[in-house]
């Protein structure tokens, strides 16, 4: 006798079969001790679980999901509020371009600034230098022979001067 | 009126903002679902919690309901989802889990008889079941106390009837494993 699948005799169980199988496996298990063994231990599994206690609803349950679900509305309304802008929506997507654009001006503006500094720097050097070199070599006038000057005690030295 | 035209009208009503009707979509289904997300979870306090998640999720989709399969089976399905999603939740966080299913089969305790001398066979059968596998634990759940057919259980777990008739099989296969040889021993 061919014994019926233990898959078989599950759906046996759940009433699950069409009728015609459920007649067949009936009629099996009529002569078959091995899969009426089986079958009775399926049946047995099942009347266990009925020994699990039902649990009862706790009191206030739907006041309960009514405050949720005013909770979850004002939450909504907030987002809402701040969906508006792109920043809350999706902060990423604002600020990394923002922050690479503030780099980009923030480099131009030093650049700019220092590239003043050391070129008013460089000028105040450059007239200081000119200054000293010409109180050294006194040519701030634009005499040809300069009172003072070494070319005036010379001409004196040998002609007498402008005299 | 059945019950699935009851139903529909009642949707109907909610659709349109009706919170009374709300009220009484959640009074004909609070008990039910708070037994299926405990009986998966084994833990009453989340069980409640889940279940009210349920329920506000159903307020704010209803809209989304289009009446193509049975509010039931709709409603069934969200709180499947929702069991599912707790489960992924909690393994993310050792403790809780182990609090939720168990550190292993009740089998595999070293103090085992100990531990069932404590138990009631109520909590002994709860925790072979809450330690199966997730899906097979919904499937059977959804079968044995809720009596959906394979063909709705399918539809609610998103898979096919053949899956579900393995699932069942072999939760039923894991069961009997467990509690049959604790029946022997007049444990449970």
């Amino acid at each position: 006798m061919k014994h019926i699948s233990e898959k078989k005799l599950s759906a046996y169980t759940d009433d699950e079969l069409p009728e015609k199988g459920m007649i067949e496996i009936k009629d099996h298990l009529k002569l078959c001790s091995d899969c009426r063994k089986k079958a009775e231990q399926l049946f047995d599994v099942l009347d266990l679980l009925g020994s699990i206690e039902e649990k009862e609803v706790p009191p206030y349950f739907f006041s309960k999901i009514k405050y949720k679900i005013t909770l979850k509305n004002q939450g909504n309304a907030t987002y809402s509020f701040f969906n508006r802008w792109a920043i809350f929506r999706n902060p990423k997507s604002v600020l990394i371009p923002s922050g690479v654009i503030f780099i980009i001006l923030l480099t131009i503006f030093m650049g700019s600034n220092l590239g003043k500094i050391f070129y008013t720097k460089e000028i105040k050097q450059n007239q200081m230098i000119s200054e000293e070199f010409n109180s050294l070599l006194n040519i701030s006038s634009l005499d040809t022979n300069p009172e003072g000057s070494l070319i005036s005690k010379y001409s004196i030295l040998i002609g007498g001067g402008n005299e | 009126m059945n019950n699935a035209d009851k139903d529909f009208e009642l949707v109907k009503k909610v659709k349109a903002g009706c919170e009374k009707s709300f009220e009484d979509i959640v009074n004909i289904y609070k008990h039910p679902i708070l037994n299926i997300i405990y009986r998966y979870t084994s833990n009453y306090d989340d069980a409640e919690d889940i279940a009210q998640e349920v329920f506000v999720k159903v307020w704010k989709n209803i809209k989304s309901f289009k009446g193509k399969s049975k509010f039931s089976t709709w409603l069934y399905r969200i709180t499947v989802n929702h069991c599912l999603n707790y489960v992924n939740k909690h393994k993310k966080d050792p403790i809780s889990f182990e609090r939720v299913v168990g550190k292993g089969r009740i089998s595999d305790s070293p103090n085992s008889e100990i531990t069932y001398e404590k138990k009631t066979k109520s909590e002994i059968i709860g925790k072979a079941l809450s330690n199966l596998p997730d899906r097979q634990k919904i499937a059977l759940i959804l079968s044995k106390f809720e009596y959906k057919s394979y063909s709705e259980i399918s539809y609610i777990m998103g898979v096919s009837i053949s899956s579900v008739e393995s699932l069942i099989f072999r939760a039923k296969v894991n069961l009997k494993k467990e509690l049959l040889p604790l029946r022997e021993k007049g444990e449970i």
